[in-house]
């Protein structure tokens, strides 16, 4: 992990990255709404509606994938103080904020028409809603202080007792009674869900996990160049008010 | 063409997700990649224009930099 702590280094390797991951996302994006929308069969109890599995289950994983990245950053921040470390959690964060609220929207849209509600206050709902909040308390807590190295770890504590949050969602189903369906993708005993409808569903989780990549990286890319933006800015300003010890000859 | 649009009568929600979804992915995409872009060039630029210089260097002995 150490040989990623040179930013210069880190970017090249991105920009190597980028030029396969773009593509990839984009042509499995286009092979997933065509399998979502067109190829894949209408279900026997759902009708069309099962065709917004195609993103909402898609877009709740990964809801869960970034809040792991976020957490996992921040742990590293505060225990190895990896000088990438805080720059991947605030770079994950808004991506996982936008799936996340993609995922209560699609959900929503989902539930209207098969439930009868838009919303109810159940415990899968509840707890991907408390994630929602999470990610903006995280962003919030970047954006509160001046100093860089104070937000960082403010935020990648605040990352770290959420993660209490993530089982909570995953088991919610189980533990508790609701109207959300069980896991029928991620189990145990292998996924419960009908062969017709895996490619489509597979091949958009394919297609999400690559755009995050993308994302991140571009993210990345982004915060090591305002981090360099501030340190020129700093250096620029410097000769003019000179430390006593500097002008000595 | 009719049939696809209507989704079985479930068109509006099935559409409105499907669009949704794609504006805040290419919106969260494009940002990104235009933040990226700009800071750099941004900081190539100030880079550019700055005298080049070590932070540690002593005030006008050399304009030599060192490697």
């Amino acid at each position: 992990m150490h040989w990623f702590a040179n930013p210069a280094r880190f970017i090249r390797l991105a920009d190597k990255i980028l030029p396969l991951t773009l593509p990839l996302t984009v042509g499995l994006l286009a092979v997933g709404l065509y399998l979502a929308l067109v190829a894949s069969p209408a279900d026997y109890q759902q009708g069309d509606t099962v065709r917004i599995m195609y993103i909402h289950v898609p877009s709740a994983y990964m809801a869960l994938f970034c809040y792991m990245i976020v957490a996992a950053a921040g742990f590293s921040t505060l225990v190895w103080r990896h000088p990438l470390a805080d720059v991947a959690g605030k770079a994950a964060a808004p991506i996982g904020l936008a799936f996340t609220g993609l995922a209560l929207v699609t959900g929503s849209l989902w539930g209207k028409p098969m439930w009868g509600a838009w919303w109810v206050w159940d415990a899968r709902l509840t707890s991907v809603l408390v994630l929602f909040f999470l990610y903006l308390g995280y962003m919030a807590i970047w954006g509160a202080f001046e100093d860089r190295s104070k937000a960082a770890r403010a935020a990648a504590i605040l990352a770290l007792v959420g993660v209490i949050n993530i089982p909570i969602i995953k088991f919610s189903v189980d533990w508790w009674t609701t109207l959300h369906q069980p896991a029928s993708l991620f189990r145990a005993d292998g996924p419960s869900i009908d062969p017709s409808m895996r490619p489509p569903l597979y091949v958009m989780l394919a297609a999400f996990q690559f755009y995050f990549f993308t994302v991140f990286l571009w993210r990345i890319k982004g915060e090591l160049a305002a981090i360099r933006l501030n340190a020129l800015r700093y250096a620029g300003e410097a000769p003019r008010s000179a430390s006593p010890k500097e002008e000595q000859p | 063409m009719n049939d696809f649009l209507s989704m079985g009568g479930y068109g509006a929600y099935i559409w409105a997700c499907y669009g949704l979804v794609l504006i805040v992915l290419l919106g969260l995409g494009i940002v990104s990649w235009r933040t990226q872009k700009t800071r750099s060039h941004r900081a190539d630029a100030l880079k550019a224009a700055q005298p080049r210089r070590r932070p540690g260097a002593t005030l006008g002995t050399s304009s030599k930099v060192q490697p």
